[in-house]
């Protein structure tokens, strides 16, 4: 059973552990991304590559509002228009805006997070715009009405046989299990769609405040496509996305290649200054680029303006135990893994529903280890924890126990008197069903109903300890 | 509508400034200097053995799933690069032309400065070179859509990564190099540098680089052809970009 990512968090985690092929399928997918990672920083001296890109990104974050001024002046100045959005709702009206004042009918769309964020495909759709995806795995999952489950790799949760039955369904295709066969069916499919749009939208991996420059870097060409053919093109960026120089952007560039899918360099990298000179024969007559706030000042302001110096490359979701058990769609959102866990409820500035993500983590530290820009993420989701926790995110009565839980373990006393309870209560329970607690009595029952607990030891540890001071060795037991 | 958008820019601008003037503020520190141009390390460099770059290019992009011969002379690089038309497109079978008698490429004008004489020969072979004229006119769009063969020189090449910067201008088409099922790419040895930071270091030698960069509309870095591990993590080519890449460097 796929996971429904409109469910609630315990409902979505429950039906990905449960799914028999899904956490072998990301498992395999997620080690196999982490080992060419892996193989790309030993080939150079990697340590200083991660060292000298969170250099740079600091630098951006620190002068972020002056490198965006410097941004938008060059964007101007080499023929491009610059939009500001707030919110979300901004940004739709802006593209909306643009789209009816052109008379657009159909939009290509290269892989874009920031769109998917401000789920403007729908908002296009509900004007009469017809938006077609063309990045192969994001086009899989809007041909399957899915969510990406995987920053750089959208079907990663998709086998070849669940792909296949989706071309034959959707697109009258013979069944084949060969991906190359699947790939040419999509090729001549999306080729008519990029020649006939009227506008083509991406999103940003990197723009250069010197110069102007959007970057966008892709290895099936699709990026390349849509800032050429249709008459318009629109850039969609977060405004952390900035880097100072050209020669920040290569930097970036590397990191975000050996990171994201273990390559030296991606098949094509894409810089658009702005659009089409008079002589030139082919580009966009018009460039539009949208400045994306959507909650990161906010979250500068708050303190995890560290987490705006990702660089969305998906290390840390390849290294997360969690991300591999639960995949993207256990999130629920946009954003997955440790990187999304942190984000998500700080973009949609709605705490209570994305409240249970930071939680979603064993603050294991292997993010922060895999992280290009090494950002502190276990850092990040503590103190996340301690917002929602003073933001009274979370029930009175998970709250009670845990203050009470702090209580008893720092007096003597009662932590002695609570273990000598314990360790009864929990081997009566235990021995009623055999060995192992298969239930305990509410309100700790959410603990045993997926999951058996062992009973504690019969005699304490101070107690032990007592005994083989008396009589020199460790009882036996 | 202006007045809204204004006021997006203000109250942004407005929010990071208040947010960075917080001495108490958790991250970025408040002094962060910039990356220096100098001491980098060399990312895209493998050894530091002083290497032929046209022999290490070679070796880079056909790891790339690419193809690259290396030419002894002029004359011989002409001649390798008829061949490679031919075999593409006997390979292709029935190709669009203006009649059976011709088949039409798609190329840059002017490719005989990256390698004279090559117009020429590919005519008295039978092929006819097309160069995108305007690709808002929807009939030349189409046309250039159906052709299989596309041929370029690049602006720069680099060893280390076997990538091309193709730059676009009036007679440096976009869409030869992203259209075609097949690109053939003539490189003049003079152009190739052993990786992106040499040749950016260069640039900014000359002061050069602001010009170079946004002197254009659109700079493009290919490295190989168009591919995709989206299904399955498995390989495949040929996505949106050509299946095949085939580079011919020229000496000077």
């Amino acid at each position: 059973m796929p996971v429904d990512v409109g469910a609630d968090f315990k409902t979505r985690v429950k039906q990905a552990v449960t799914d028999p092929h899904l956490a072998e399928t990301v498992t395999r997918a997620t080690i196999s991304l982490t080992l060419k990672k892996d193989q790309r920083y030993a080939e150079l001296q990697g340590q200083r590559l991660r060292d000298e890109t969170r250099q740079m990104k600091t630098y951006v974050l620190r002068h972020l509002p002056q490198l965006l001024e410097q941004f938008e002046q060059n964007v101007q100045m080499n023929g491009g228009q610059v939009h500001w959005a707030q919110d979300a709702d901004e940004a739709n009206r802006i593209i909306c805006n643009l789209a009816t004042q052109k008379d657009v009918r159909k939009v290509v769309k290269a892989k874009s997070m920031a769109t998917e964020e401000i789920h403007l495909n729908q908002h296009l759709e509900a004007i009469g715009v017809e938006c077609v995806e063309t990045d192969l795995g994001e086009y899989i999952i809007q041909l399957a009405r899915e969510m990406p489950s995987h920053i750089v790799a959208p079907v990663l949760h998709k086998s070849v046989d669940d792909i296949s039955q989706l071309f034959a369904e959707k697109l009258d295709m013979p069944r084949t299990l060969d991906p190359q066969a699947l790939c040419a069916k999509a090729r001549s499919v999306l080729r008519r769609e990029f020649l006939n749009a009227d506008m083509g939208i991406s999103g940003c991996n990197f723009a250069i405040a010197d110069t102007g420059t959007v970057c966008i870097v892709t290895n099936e060409g699709n990026g390349r496509l849509v800032s050429t053919l249709p008459p318009i093109y629109v850039a969609v960026m977060g405004i952390e996305k900035l880097v100072p120089t050209v020669q920040d952007a290569f930097l970036q560039y590397q990191a975000l290649a050996r990171s994201a899918t273990g390559q030296k360099v991606t098949v094509y990298l894409s810089m658009t200054n702005g659009p089409k000179q008079p002589e030139d024969v082919d580009g966009p007559r018009e460039f539009h680029v949208v400045l994306l706030d959507n909650g990161r000042a906010q979250m500068l302001a708050e303190g995890y303006g560290e987490a705006l110096m990702c660089i969305r490359c998906g290390a840390c979701l390849n290294a997360c135990p969690v991300y591999k058990q639960i995949s993207g769609h256990g999130y629920g959102h946009t954003y997955s893994g440790p990187i999304g866990a942190v984000i998500s409820p700080l973009l949609a500035r709605d705490m209570a529903e994305s409240k249970e993500l930071p939680y979603a983590s064993t603050l294991c530290g292997a993010c922060r280890d895999a992280c290009p820009v090494q950002i502190d993420l276990p850092g990040l989701l503590l103190a996340l924890r301690q917002d929602l926790v003073e933001r009274k995110a979370m029930p009175r009565l998970e709250k009670a126990g845990l203050r009470q839980y702090a209580d008893i373990m720092q007096k003597t006393g009662s932590y002695v008197r609570m273990g000598g309870m314990a360790r009864a209560g929990s081997r009566t329970l235990s021995r009623m069903s055999g060995g192992t607690i298969r239930m305990l009595p509410p309100p700790l029952h959410h603990w045993t109903k997926t999951r058996d607990m062992p009973p504690f030891a019969r005699r304490s540890f101070r107690q032990q300890w007592a005994h083989r001071n008396r009589t020199g060795e460790w009882e036996k037991t | 509508m202006g007045k809204d958008v204004s006021d997006a820019r203000t109250r942004i601008l407005g929010l990071l400034r208040h947010a960075l003037s917080n001495p108490q503020l958790r991250y970025p520190p408040p002094v962060a200097p910039p990356l220096p141009l100098a001491g980098r390390t060399p990312v895209t460099e493998r050894s530091q053995e002083n290497e032929e770059k046209a022999s290490r290019f070679k070796v880079e992009l056909e790891e790339l799933h690419g193809t690259c011969e290396v030419a002894a002379n002029p004359v011989e690089a002409r001649m390798l690069a008829v061949q490679r038309v031919l075999a593409w497109s006997a390979e292709e079978g029935s190709l669009p032309g203006r009649d059976t008698e011709s088949v039409w490429l798609l190329a840059w004008p002017e490719m005989d400065e990256a390698m004279p004489g090559l117009a020429d020969a590919l005519t008295t072979r039978g092929f006819e070179l097309r160069h995108p004229t305007d690709m808002f006119q929807r009939e030349d769009r189409s046309e250039m859509a159906e052709i299989r063969i596309g041929i370029t020189s690049a602006y720069a090449a680099f060893a280390a990564t076997g990538s091309l910067l193709l730059r676009s201008g009036p007679v440096h088409s976009r869409v030869v190099s992203l259209l075609p099922f097949h690109h053939l790419a003539v490189v003049p040895e003079n152009v190739l540098w052993l990786n992106v930071e040499s040749w950016l270091a260069h640039e900014q030698e000359q002061g050069t680089l602001p010009h170079v960069i946004r002197g254009c509309a659109n700079l493009s870095l290919v490295s190989g052809p168009s591919k995709s591990a989206d299904i399955e993590s498995r390989l495949t080519l040929g996505v949106h970009g050509p299946r095949y890449l085939h580079v011919i460097i020229v000496p000077g």
